[in-house]
């Protein structure tokens, strides 16, 4: 499991070390002082810039890395190894998420660093609390992907357009999981300023709301995470073009 | 003695196409064995179920005793007929990832086979020719001490000194404990290499025979005899 992880890194550091070290060049301008006015205007610029698309592409790159790894060539080496189904999908998991964090933190250091264009006032977490709830939010959405793009892949009329077919049953998982937590009064929706939907419930029922949010995506996980497993080791197929 | 490779009635479709229909055989340890057909005829399907690759859609298969699955993996080393390495790998990553991930790799046979086959450890993957690939492919397949090899078109477009070169190769690979699967449509280039062939067609064994028997019996090289069956199928 170790080892698997170590390589799933090592592959994808080669893969994207293009992106990190742009990351270090833009480290290293913001170390740099502001002695030349309009130079340091426009490489501070660059580094802002760049420091927002680094912070989109690893996240996008963590969204996709639970299913990426299966549409290379390289997928035939990896489903050679005499692995179990859990501890290769665990470790594509593991990395989708230091991938996300890391890029999340990496960027707000940076956007320290810069302190220019307002970037020093960029909010991603509410202390602990708040990275908490970001955690297991993503990865309740990483794993209803996974598990989206397993079954995609699982049965004979959807194989062919898988793409469409993972988007359709991702969207609406999210939704069935969005709705059972809204009905249960587990989370609440902020569509925009003065429209949030609260369900209001008398405190018999408070119970079940407070218990379905701590639950509710605990079972998420386990649920959509066993039946990748379950689908990887049976039905997934691949077949290339 | 039970047999390395079992496959009773496999079946399999892909995209609404019956590839393989109702395949029927036996490997024995120790022999090498012809995978032999026509372009389209279902050979690398049926690799890639015996590697669990594709789940058949009916019939049975067993490897060394075992129903075939994630678990069976371990008795197989497996080449596919695409460089399947990182694209990032060189030589080196490669055996240093063969290492950690296969518990059977041998450094020793490793060593002795980048050397036989002309291999420099420090070449980048991607850049190799195609010849060159193919020999790091096998030079790895070979480095595992597996009990069953399973080897997809490994001499397809290649130069002759390179096809020499990986004959010899799966040559010194049979010990007499392992059975080799080659597939190929090169009759004439593994013809020399074979115990037995399995003669396959539009996804079905239409002869099975041992080399020996075509040789002896019929008296005929095994490429007349691939012709003569394939111009009556």
């Amino acid at each position: 499991m170790l080892n698997l992880l170590k390589w799933d890194l090592r592959n994808f550091i080669k893969t994207y070390d293009w992106l990190y070290t742009g990351f270090a060049i833009c480290f290293v301008i913001a170390l740099l002082p502001d002695s030349v006015p309009f130079f340091s205007l426009v490489t501070n610029g660059l580094a802002a810039v760049y420091s927002v698309f680094f912070f989109g592409y690893t996240i996008v790159i963590s969204a996709g890395y639970t299913i990426s790894w299966l549409r290379n060539d390289s997928f035939q080496l990896e489903l050679s190894l005499p692995v179990t189904p859990w501890k290769m999908l665990l470790s594509k998991l593991i990395l989708a998420t230091l991938i996300n964090i890391s890029g999340m933190v990496l960027s707000m250091v940076l956007w320290l660093m810069i302190d220019k264009f307002g970037m020093s006032n960029i909010t991603l977490f509410r202390g602990f609390a708040g990275f908490l709830q970001y955690l297991l939010s993503m990865l309740t959405l990483l794993v209803i992907f996974m598990f989206s793009y397993m079954m995609a892949k699982s049965f004979r009329f959807t194989r062919k357009k898988a793409g469409i077919a993972t988007m359709i049953i991702f969207f609406t998982i999210c939704s069935l999981v969005a709705a059972c937590f809204l009905a249960t009064g587990a989370w609440n929706i902020t569509v925009g300023a003065g429209a949030t939907f609260n369900i209001l419930m008398n405190e018999k029922l408070r119970w079940l709301a407070n218990l379905s949010a701590i639950i509710g995506p605990v079972v998420v996980l386990a649920a959509g995470f066993s039946g990748s497993c379950v689908l990887f080791r049976q039905k997934f197929e691949r077949y290339e073009s | 003695m039970s047999a390395t490779v079992s496959v009773r009635n496999l079946t399999k479709c892909i995209g609404g196409k019956q590839v393989l229909k109702g395949v029927d055989f036996q490997l024995q340890a120790g022999r090498v064995v012809g995978l032999l057909g026509p372009n389209g005829s279902g050979k690398t399907t049926l690799i890639k179920t015996l590697m669990s690759i594709y789940h058949p859609d009916n019939g049975e298969i067993q490897i060394c005793g075992e129903p075939a699955g994630f678990g069976t993996r371990r008795h197989i080393s497996y080449m596919p007929d695409v460089n399947h390495l990182f694209q990032w790998m060189r030589v080196h990553d490669g055996i240093n990832y063969y290492r950690e991930m296969f518990g059977d790799f041998n450094i020793h046979r490793c060593r002795e086979l980048c050397t036989s086959l002309g291999i420099n450890e420090n070449e980048k993957i991607k850049g190799l020719s195609k010849g060159m690939k193919e020999r790091v492919l096998i030079m790895l397949t070979f480095s595992r001490n597996s009990r069953l090899y399973l080897l997809d078109e490994p001499i397809s477009g290649i130069d002759p000194v390179a096809k020499n070169r990986i004959i010899k190769t799966i040559f010194a690979g049979s010990n007499g404990e392992c059975t080799i699967l080659i597939s190929t449509h090169q009759v004439k280039d593994v013809e020399t290499l074979l115990d037995e062939v399995l003669f396959i067609n539009d996804g079905r064994i239409i002869f099975s025979e041992s080399a020996d028997t075509i040789r002896g019996v019929r008296g005929e090289s095994i490429e007349e005899c691939y012709l003569e069956v394939f111009k009556n199928a």
